[in-house]
């Protein structure tokens, strides 16, 4: 092609990339739909502990939020317990709150494995993979970083996770206000 | 949508895996291409592992260095090898400096080097698409269409099965490029093939981006990376017809005649 014939090609690409562009602009709302990916509002859910108290996500906005999903069954789940009570004691002063939802086992076999390891942040019951599913839970244990917006900043995949990586991701979160 | 793969006892997340294999299939492609141009293709896998190699240790060391305050108490920590425990960019910035250490010593041509890039980073971006489909990410806007995929909650436009159905068409025209361009000699137009391929990634993102459900948007809902994808393919079409119409190496006459005596 001559150089006419590529300034043409050019200034046509320049308008039709344009108009798309222009064309296929975000509808108002498109960042604001609740889906369990980094980036997006982490879908609302209540869910009862194992005392039978009543926790809702929604309601602890303003909290920096870890959200693990386990099971007592699962070996890399227990291991990063200790690590995160740990980390939850250190920064719970900050803003800090860590959910720890388990996959569809009874309360009393979940009480117990709390007693074991004195944990104090909330163990929540998920029976029927009610939450499991809506968060799309293929691994345990699965962890989301959630900020004070409610929304999921980070998702580590498996475990154990060991108390520096874990206080490497909500370190960022909890210092912005 | 499969986020992981269970077999038997052991469950892997697919998404990394799907990436890893993408790069190495994108390293084999652009082998292949290398040796096309006169490339040698061990020095093109070894740049390649080198890189891979570097970029890894890179990745884990620069995380590290982030977050010195936690693991200055726990050093056994930065011995706990994690996929979530890597700086993605400082990683790749480090094993491609890495590479092109390497490849500068081995003498390789840069414009030849990035023509032989071209089919294989479409291979990868192509693999990356699926990676992307296994995840769940970069997923498409809500649609009413025969071809929609259930996902999120929602039926939506497949935007990762876009990207890869592109993405293996730009592969098939880089390739294309790369072998009917095979002139390693002055006459040629190295280049070409990496032009084009930026040309025709900029083109196709610009064109998926737009059926994003996850796209960032600036004021007034233009996407972000549109807008990004747009200058890449205007400079790249400027590239295209520089490297078109500058006047090419080819030696005069009478220069030809004295060479040959």
């Amino acid at each position: 092609m001559n150089r006419l014939q590529w300034t043409v090609v050019i200034i046509a690409a320049a308008l039709l990339g344009g108009a798309w562009t222009w064309l296929s602009r975000a509808p108002e709302g498109l960042s604001d739909v609740a889906s369990p990916v980094a980036g997006r509002p982490a879908p609302d859910f209540t869910l009862q502990t194992v005392d039978g108290e009543a926790v809702t996500l929604s309601d602890l906005r303003g909290q920096v939020v870890v959200l693990n999903f386990w099971a007592t069954w699962c070996p890399p789940c227990r291991a990063e317990m200790p690590a995160l009570q740990e980390v939850y004691d250190a920064r719970r002063p900050d803003g800090l709150m860590v959910l720890a939802i388990d996959q569809n086992e009874p309360a009393d076999l979940v009480a117990s494995f709390r007693d074991e390891l004195d944990l104090t942040f909330p163990l929540l019951l998920d029976p029927g993979y009610f939450v499991s599913d809506r968060y799309r839970i293929g691994l345990l244990p699965t962890t989301f970083f959630i900020d004070r917006g409610g929304v999921i900043r980070d998702v580590v995949l498996g475990g154990p996770m060991h108390r520096a990586l874990i206080e490497s991701k909500v370190a960022p979160l909890l210092e912005s206000r | 949508m499969l986020p992981t793969l269970t077999i038997g006892s052991l469950t892997l997340p697919v998404a990394p895996l799907l990436t890893i294999a993408s790069f190495w299939v994108g390293l084999w492609v652009a082998a292949r291409a290398g040796k096309r141009l006169g490339i040698d293709e061990d020095v093109i896998f070894n740049a390649g592992f080198y890189g891979a190699v570097a970029g890894l240790i890179g990745a884990r060391v620069w995380y590290v260095i982030e977050y010195w305050s936690f693991y200055r108490d726990r050093p056994g920590d930065i011995f706990a090898l994690n996929f979530n425990t890597l700086a993605p960019l400082e990683g790749i910035l480090t094993g491609l400096v890495v590479a092109t250490i390497y490849l500068q010593r081995k003498r390789v041509p840069g414009a030849s080097l990035l023509d032989a890039l071209a089919p294989g980073l479409a291979a990868f971006a192509a693999g990356l698409s699926l990676a992307n489909l296994a995840a769940g990410a970069a997923y498409g806007e809500p649609a009413d269409l025969p071809w929609a995929i259930e996902l999120w909650d929602a039926r939506r436009h497949p935007t990762q099965i876009y990207d890869f159905v592109l993405t293996l068409g730009i592969w098939l025209v880089t390739w294309r490029i790369v072998v009917g361009s095979g002139d390693p000699t002055p006459t040629g137009r190295p280049g070409r093939a990496f032009a084009a391929f930026l040309a025709l990634l900029s083109a196709a993102r610009l064109f998926s981006e737009g059926f994003r459900g996850d796209s960032a948007a600036l004021d007034g809902g233009w996407r972000l990376m549109q807008l990004l994808w747009l200058a890449v393919l205007l400079a790249s079409l400027v590239a295209l017809a520089w490297l078109d119409t500058r006047p090419r190496n080819v030696p005069e006459p009478r220069e030809a005649e004295g060479m040959n005596d």
